[in-house]
């Protein structure tokens, strides 16, 4: 009995405590609109935080849930709008800046969006109207060139309709430490000949010179119909050296294919044929394969997955004991940052180069490659990101290591490499069609058989004109 | 005696429910501006952000009042300016069994329909009627206009119903034919008697905002994450070979004198040995 008055009394404070806290809380409540104020804001901070993070698919899923609640409100339609927007949804994009631009039509930033979305749409005709209402109005000097390419794009659209054509044409000159990819070693031991050591023929010790170089170029893209579409390019190359006019090259390469795209994902495939000439002479051919499969997560991330198969035959005598088949596959990511004006790219690759030759060395009685069959596999890094208005600053690193699969007759060992390569450049667009590219490349391969072995500094200057 | 009074007032109450209380077709997610509602009952009201739209309601928009109605299949209607559209029939029981229902009459102005899951099975329960065609769809996004004698449009295009695809694919019928529309085409019909044909987009028709009033732009993002669309980033992810990779481009030649190894009489000069490599 003591027990259930007890109780009873209990439940009553406990009752009347509550109420009391309750009361407290509602009185917190209407006294601190601030407090109330911050909580609804609160969204809206961790939403802005995450767009600046580069999230803007985890923005969206965090401001979708609320859209019915708080549309109307220009700061969340804006932000809501953005989100999708850089997050692959441009449909949604334009539904919220509909509501920006209805209650206020002065909101440029909702109309620039706007105008980005109706382009991501395909509705170029609108994407255009927007644009050059913003132009009208006479926006900082960065915005009118982000406008300007786009319209730029959009006419190149509306001129070709179902066809793409694009050529360059490229010149300059550079300063090379081994035109001749060779080691700079003179002399070297040769295991076979217990360690005797031999002379290397100058042509194939490292050699600097300065040269020049040409290129041009020009690719079709033809539309079949939404989906589909062909291709087909071609590309000439040029170089000369100053005095080393042996090593000069001349590069020529085609190719043809198609290309499919639907939704998020983007195929491509085609052939492709080179010829290589080196100091005046054919040194090889080359004829194979390609293909490419693109899925586009968000605009901002992109995986790829790429194959090649490739022949390489040479067309000195002397060298075709070298022909190869080369096959390689591998996947890459690219990320463009939420500003648009940095991008990273990241890709991992696995080869092979088959022996495709019969021929017999007379000396070492080896079939084909010296050093026999290649696997190889390669991690390539790349990034960009633009530098004021008018300059790209880039920067891109590789590593690949091989290994063969035979015992080097004269060195007595399988060859094994680790190749590295680093390229620092920036583009500067002095004019929308010209551009001007200092460049820095270094490659260094190590090889276990010292002929192999070099390093190698180059550093040019190109000046190149883009037809679109 | 009473029972069967009891009975008979609970049956007058459920009907003259369901004549006041048609289905619910959607909730205003957005209004700016006018936009009234008019009921089945005639009774008018101006629309408030959250009120229910029922079936048989009629949205009237002022000359630059908007809203959104956020469905119950999921679907939004984006009501422009200076519109008149008329929710016929919707029926949506959460199934997609056949019963679902969404049946629209737009005399004037126009709207946005971004399709729910209603006409996402069975296309013949979407449609959209105006003077000149009806719209039916197949599973998409448009924005279908009414150029009504004497309205604002009418300053812009001529008088007909134009229908703009943003995704997805609609149709447009009269008795004098059908046209199918894709993605960003504008189909158009002068009126019921001439049949539906394909037109350019008439950007100022289809312009969702009012031309600015401000004659300096304001802050912008200058630059975007889908910017890059613009720049071919096709190689950028790809495979490119390292430049040089080694390829051997000519034969590597090495020469050492080689002591001939008997020695008869006075020194000989050496042998010299070229090597391929």
């Amino acid at each position: 009995m003591k027990f259930s008055r007890l109780t009873v009394g209990l439940s009553v404070w406990l009752m009347m405590a509550g109420v009391v806290y309750a009361q407290e809380a509602v009185m917190q409540i209407a006294v601190s609109p601030q407090l109330a104020s911050e909580v609804r804001d609160q969204p809206l901070r961790d939403a802005e935080a995450l767009m600046q993070a580069g999230k803007p698919a985890e923005a969206y899923a965090l401001l979708e849930p609320l859209e019915f609640d708080r549309a109307g409100e220009a700061r969340f339609d804006y932000l809501i709008g953005i989100a999708a927007l850089d997050s692959g949804k441009p449909d949604k994009a334009t539904l919220a800046f509909e509501r920006v631009l209805a209650a206020n039509p002065n909101h440029t930033a909702a109309r620039m969006d706007m105008a980005r979305a109706y382009y991501q749409l395909g509705d170029m005709v609108r994407a255009e109207s927007e644009f050059r209402i913003i132009l009208n109005q006479n926006p900082a000097e960065a915005a009118h060139a982000t406008i300007q390419k786009y319209l730029d794009a959009i006419a190149a659209r509306q001129d070709a309709q179902q066809t793409r054509v694009s050529a360059y044409i490229e010149g300059g000159f550079g300063h090379d430490t081994n035109v001749n990819n060779s080691t700079g070693e003179s002399q070297i031991a040769i295991p076979f000949y217990s360690n005797v050591v031999a002379s290397l023929n100058p042509t194939n010790i490292k050699t600097a010179d300065n040269y020049y170089k040409a290129a041009a170029g020009g690719e079709v893209v033809h539309d079949l119909n939404a989906d589909w579409g062909v291709y087909a390019g071609a590309d000439i190359s040029q170089r000369g050296d100053h005095t080393q006019t042996a090593f000069d090259a001349l590069g020529l390469s085609a190719r043809a294919g198609a290309l499919y795209g639907a939704d998020a994902n983007r195929y491509r495939a085609g052939l492709s044929a080179g010829q290589y000439n080196f100091g005046k002479v054919r040194n090889r051919n080359t004829a194979g394969i390609d293909g490419e499969y693109r899925h586009i997560f968000s605009p901002g991330n992109q995986l790829n997955v790429f194959g090649q198969a490739m022949n390489y035959r040479y067309a000195d005598p002397a060298m075709q004991m070298n022909d190869f088949d080369q096959k390689i596959i591998g996947t890459g990511w690219l990320h463009v940052f939420t500003d648009g004006r940095s991008s990273l790219t990241a890709s991992v690759y696995h080869g092979t180069e088959n022996d495709a030759s019969s021929l017999v060395n007379p000396v070492t009685l080896v079939v084909g490659r010296e050093d026999g069959d290649k696997r190889f596999n390669g991690v390539r890094l790349g990034g960009q990101t633009a530098y004021g208005d008018r300059t790209t600053l880039f920067a891109g690193a590789g590593a690949q290591a091989s290994d063969y699969s035979k015992v080097n007759y004269y060195f007595l060992q399988q060859r094994s490499e680790k190749q590295y390569d680093l390229t620092l450049g920036s583009i500067w667009h002095w004019d929308k069609l010209w551009t001007l590219r200092p460049q820095l490349t270094y490659v260094r391969n190590d090889s276990n058989i010292v002929i192999y072995s070099y390093n190698r500094a180059d550093v040019s200057l190109t000046l190149r004109r883009d037809f679109k | 005696m009473k029972n069967l009074t009891r009975v008979l007032f609970c049956l007058m109450v459920m009907l003259a429910s369901h004549g006041i209380y048609a289905d619910v077709a959607g909730h205003v997610q957005f209004v700016n501006g006018v936009v009234q509602l008019t009921t089945v009952a005639a009774q008018t009201r101006v629309l408030q952000k959250s009120d229910a739209v029922n079936e048989g309601d009629t949205l009237s928009s002022a000359l630059a009042a908007s809203a959104q109605i956020k469905m119950l299949d999921g679907g939004l209607i984006s009501l422009r300016p200076d519109s008149r559209l008329k929710i016929d029939s919707y029926k949506f029981n959460g199934k997609q069994d056949g019963s679902e229902q969404g049946f629209f009459s737009l005399f004037k102005g126009g709207f946005r329909a971004v399709t729910g899951l209603i006409g996402q099975l069975n296309k013949n329960n979407y449609r959209i009627v105006t003077p000149a065609a009806t719209i039916g769809i197949r599973g998409t996004d448009h924005e279908t206009l009414v150029v009504a004698p004497g309205s604002v449009l009418a300053g812009l295009a001529p008088v007909g119903t134009y229908n703009k695809v943003n995704t997805g694919e609609t149709s447009m019928t009269n008795d004098k034919g059908t046209i199918s529309i894709l993605p960003n085409q504008m189909g158009f019909v002068g009126a019921a008697d001439q049949k539906p044909q394909l037109q350019p987009l008439n950007p100022n028709l289809f312009a969702v905002a009012a031309a600015p009033q401000a004659r300096n732009a304001g802050a912008v993002r200058d630059s975007a994450v889908v910017d890059n669309s613009l720049e071919d980033v096709g190689t950028a992810s790809g495979y490119t070979p390292p430049p040089n990779v080694g390829y051997s481009l000519r034969p590597i030649t090495a020469t050492f004198a080689t002591p001939n190894p008997i020695v008869t009489a006075g020194p000989l000069p050496p042998i010299i040995t070229v090597i391929t490599f």
